[in-house]
């Protein structure tokens, strides 16, 4: 077998390797434990130590013992599940083991490679915008190192990395290829993730302050994509989540429904397509504009809401088409009558006193009732996001002593009213409003937009939609929340930095910030789901004959081109500047269409132009007069390369009048 | 002095000039061969002028020349000479041969069997014969030019490529050009070599020898010139590149040429100029058996090695 040389690793090879680690370790030091940190400064610092002679290798008991506390450490971590974060932690514990060891050049080799498969997991935690380059940087680090390995012991520290980025930039058109047409293959074995996704957003139950708790935070909860391009105005922009039928006397929930079929909805009119790209919530609900008409593929609720099979823990993105005006369900059954007008018995008596005397008042008519609760609101109560807290009977307090609240306490409270008196009613959660991009043109739908409002059954109407916060804050409804509720103490409380944005241009950059992520999430993360349509757009019927001839095509392309390059002569370039603009002259000249054969010297190539262009000609023979002096005699003065100089200028003047 | 010298050579060529007409490269060549210290060898068909040329540069340079028609059946003894027992003294006396000669005319070396040639060649080599034990020097300066018959005439002893390389320069004569045939033909064949007058003597041939050997020979020149030796190696065209000595032997010639053509360093144009004759015999294409394709392989050489270039 044929030993490999040199065994000692040059001084770059080394850097290039802990560099590579470096970089590869910096994105997982916020989770990783902190033994693993500490091993990988030690591994870092060991290698150094080893190269530069200041310590030897450590002794094999030296090893074993770094490897069982490394066990020891992944089993105290991580117990005994196969998690994702436990399998990327070993790997990098590894790494940082294998650093103790690199007596060879097959030791770097090992460290390299496992340096590549760490880069892979990096985007199993995070996927994104500056997760991408960053990791196509580390490759690039790491095939620096692997250059610097086979370079022999004299290179120079950044001579690997230039050659890793030379390597790098034909492969990213093979990237984009393979990116675009490899067919995605569901995984061979599923990664379990035991760290879920926060759950965030809203709850499938509602009691006075549940809503009012999501504007503390400025996190995104979804996006959506029109495909007339502008969105309906804000005041019809209600995102519907949850339909919640039952109260407790302080919460509302989701009430069990038996029949499978979606509400009957009549006269559907103002049709508008659009597709939602979901951030993951850890909670099942999906959002449709008020009401959805048809879903490709996401379960539909008898109340109209979407459900997706499970949990979302992973953006997802789907279409959906929702009608603005409509009639939904105009015949109320009496087990659903039953349901919307159930109300626990002896909760909020001075609230059920209340209704029943507006009910009198009115003359027990519907309308008049809702509109003499609405004007009620109106005149005596105050909108606020941090309202006074409301005891047991939650109702009676709202409404009678601390009168103020959020979305979720007028909702509640109305719905409340309005079974009391005989008129099904239901609580809707969902969000409102949301920021329009007008840079990519989608619409921006964050936590603090989280909203709640009631549908009330009409004869002859079906569910229709009330709002009361519009009574009360009819500004909420017109504009977007961050524009009623900015100043407001508690308003993004969570944020980190406790400041929303508020000059115009860190407004605006923030817009441009998330259409970048948008494009991104849309475009790269979620190709998968658009692929099989953008390829057979793009190859008509698809085959495997065709998918393998696009990937195959692309590859020799670039593999002929590649192979062009580095096969073909190429003119050396010389450390002789005459010689060089001497060689760049005559390059001049063959792009002007007269071209010196390659025997030829000056003057003979002079001699032959002489008939055709007898001005260029003379003066070339002027300039290999000069050059025979520089090039060929035995004394040369540095009168000759000032004449040199000025020869090379008088025959590009004389050049300059040649038509091409 | 200098500059006189290579008058007095200049005047020796327009001599020459005028017994072989409208050859003034071919002359030109073989006067560099003489300046260089090399022997010539002279290829062509019968009767297009090499004895006249051989004959014209004898007389040309002063120098005592003595022809030898090569034949089949010549020993090297007819050659080198021989040791005659005299009874008078009762002792063998060495009678010198023709080869004791400043200029050794040998017409159609191929004629002759290996054995003589290669006598010949070696008196060539070393400038001294050597014959039972006694070295006899040959005379300061020694030249041979030797002519040839093409090899594929019928009778002929082909040299091998080891003697062939003993030659400084192989050229060619040619058919001559319409107008100087003409003139030719209007003389009416009679020979000019008769009136010719010695323009140099041997002593200042001796001197030029050494000045044209003087010139200057920059580096980038020697890049080039080991570049296209280097092509002749590494090409496939060519059976066997040219060897160390071969480059040697361009480099000299491009001197004794940059000299006649009165330049105190060596360019490119003087290398291209030498460059067939000196490496002609010392190449063979890969796919050619008889050499005669070399000149043109020489010329493919020229084309593909930029003169202009860094390596």
């Amino acid at each position: 077998m044929q030993k490999i040389l040199p065994e000692k690793l040059s001084r770059s090879a080394v850097v290039w390797q802990m560099l590579a680690f470096s970089w590869l370790l910096l994105p997982h030091l916020s989770w990783i434990p902190i033994w693993l940190m500490l091993l990988s400064a030690f591994g870092l610092s060991a290698r150094w130590l080893i190269h530069t002679g200041r310590i030897g290798f450590p002794h094999w008991s030296v090893r074993l013992g770094l490897v069982l506390i490394a066990a020891a450490g992944l089993g105290f971590s991580f117990g005994v599940s196969a998690s994702l974060e436990a399998m990327v932690a070993l790997l990098i514990a590894g790494m940082a083991l294998k650093l103790f060891e690199v007596y060879r050049r097959r030791d770097a080799l090992v460290l390299i490679y496992v340096g590549l498969f760490l880069t892979g997991s990096g985007f199993l935690l995070e996927q994104s915008l500056y997760m991408a380059p960053y990791l196509l940087l580390s490759t690039a680090f790491l095939i620096a190192a692997l250059n610097s390995v086979w370079m022999g012991a004299d290179v120079t520290l950044l001579k690997p990395l230039k050659v890793a980025s030379f390597m790098l930039i034909p492969a990213l058109p093979l990237m984009l290829v393979l990116f675009v047409v490899f067919p995605r293959i569901g995984p061979l074995w599923s990664v379990q993730t035991d760290t879920p996704v926060a759950k965030t957003g809203l709850t499938d139950t509602m009691s006075p302050g549940d809503v009012s708790r999501l504007t503390r935070s400025g996190e995104l909860a979804f996006r959506v994509i029109f495909d007339q391009g502008m969105p309906p105005p804000s005041s019809q922009r209600y995102w519907r989540a949850l339909v919640l039928g039952d109260f407790d006397g302080r919460a509302w929930r989701q009430s069990a429904s038996y029949e499978r079929s979606p509400e009957v909805l009549l006269q559907r009119a103002q049709f508008v397509h659009y597709t939602v790209i979901q951030e993951p919530s850890g909670r099942p609900w999906m959002f449709a504009l008020d009401v959805p008409v048809t879903s490709d593929d996401v379960r539909m609720t008898r109340a109209r809401t979407l459900v997706a099979a499970s949990d979302i823990h992973q953006r997802r993105q789907y279409r959906l088409m929702s009608a603005r005006a409509y009639h939904l369900q105009p015949e109320l059954s009496d087990a659903d009558r039953a349901r919307y007008l159930s109300l626990p018995k002896d909760s909020n008596p001075r609230a059920q006193a209340l209704a029943y005397q507006w009910w009198q008042d009115v003359d027990y008519q519907p309308e008049a009732f809702i509109q003499r609760v609405l004007m009620e609101f109106n005149r005596d109560f105050i909108y606020t996001l941090e309202p006074a807290a409301v005891g047991a009977q939650a109702i009676d307090d709202f409404l009678l002593s601390t009168r103020q609240g959020f979305c979720e306490h007028f909702a509640g409270a109305t719905a409340f009213l309005l079974r009391h008196v005989g008129i099904p009613a239901r609580v809707v959660t969902g969000y409102h409003g949301g920021e329009w991009n007008p840079l990519q043109n989608y619409l921006i739908v964050r936590q603090y937009d989280a909203h709640a409002w009631i549908e009330v059954w009409l004869e002859g109407q079906g569910w229709v939609r009330l709002d009361p916060t519009e009574a009360v804050a009819p500004e909420r409804i017109l504009q977007s929340a961050d524009e009623v509720f900015s100043g407001q103490a508690g308003f993004l409380a969570d944020r980190p930095l406790n400041t929303w944005v508020s000059g115009r241009w860190l407004r605006q950059l923030q817009l441009q910030y998330d259409a970048l992520n948008f494009s991104w999430q849309r475009w790269v993360l979620n190709y998968h789901q658009q692929q099989s349509n953008f390829l057979s757009q793009w190859l008509g019927e698809l085959s495997y004959q065709k998918i393998a001839l696009a990937l195959l095509v692309p590859f020799v392309f670039v593999m002929s081109v590649l192979s062009w390059i580095l096969l073909r002569a190429r003119p050396i370039r010389s450390d002789d500047p005459y010689l060089r603009s001497l060689q760049r002259l005559l390059r001049y000249l063959s792009r002007k269409g007269v071209e010196r054969n390659p025997e030829e010297t000056i003057r003979q190539f002079a001699l032959r132009l002489l008939p055709a262009y007898p001005e260029l000609a003379v003066s070339l023979q002027n300039l290999a007069d000069v050059d025979d002096l520089i090039r060929y005699a035995e004394d040369t003065s540095p009168v000759h390369y000032q004449a040199f100089n000025k020869a090379i200028k008088e025959c590009y003047r004389r050049a300059k009048h040649l038509s091409v | 002095m200098a500059a006189m010298l290579t008058d007095k050579v200049l005047t020796c060529v327009s001599c020459l000039d005028e017994v072989l007409l409208g050859k003034s490269h071919q002359i030109r060549l073989a006067v560099t061969c003489l300046l260089a210290g090399g022997h010539l060898l002279i290829e062509d068909l019968p009767g297009m002028g090499k004895t006249t040329l051989a004959h014209a540069l004898a007389r040309v340079f002063g120098l005592q020349d003595t022809r030898v028609q090569f034949t089949s059946d010549m020993l090297p003894a007819d050659l080198l000479g021989i040791s005659i027992f005299e009874s008078s003294t009762g002792r063998f006396v060495f009678h010198p041969g023709p080869i004791f000669c400043q200029l050794l005319l040998a017409d159609e070396i191929n004629r002759t069997t290996p054995k003589t040639q290669s006598a010949l060649l070696e008196a060539m080599e070393e400038g001294q014969v050597t014959l039972e034990g006694t070295t006899h020097a040959l005379p300061e300066p020694f030249f041979v030019i030797a002519t040839q018959n093409p090899l594929t005439q019928f009778g002929t002893f082909p040299l091998p490529e080891s003697q062939l390389d003993r030659f400084l320069m192989r050229i060619a004569l040619g058919y001559p050009d319409p107008a100087s045939e003409r003139q030719l033909l209007m003389r009416g064949g009679e020979r000019q070599g008769g009136n010719i007058m010695s323009v140099l003597t041997p002593d200042e041939l001796l001197q030029a020898r050494s000045d044209s050997q003087g010139v200057h020979v920059s580096v980038d020149l020697i890049h080039y010139l080991q570049r296209l030796v280097q092509f002749t190696r590494d090409s496939d065209d060519f059976s066997q590149g040219v060897s160390p000595r071969g480059a040697l032997a361009v480099l000299r010639c491009a001197k004794s040429w940059a000299w006649l053509h009165k330049r105190h360093h060596v360019v490119p144009e003087d290398i291209q100029a030498v460059l067939p004759a000196v490496i002609g015999h010392r190449v063979r294409r890969s796919d050619d058996v008889s050499g005669q394709s070399a000149e043109f392989l020489v010329e493919q050489l020229l084309r593909q090695v930029d003169v202009l270039s860094s390596q």
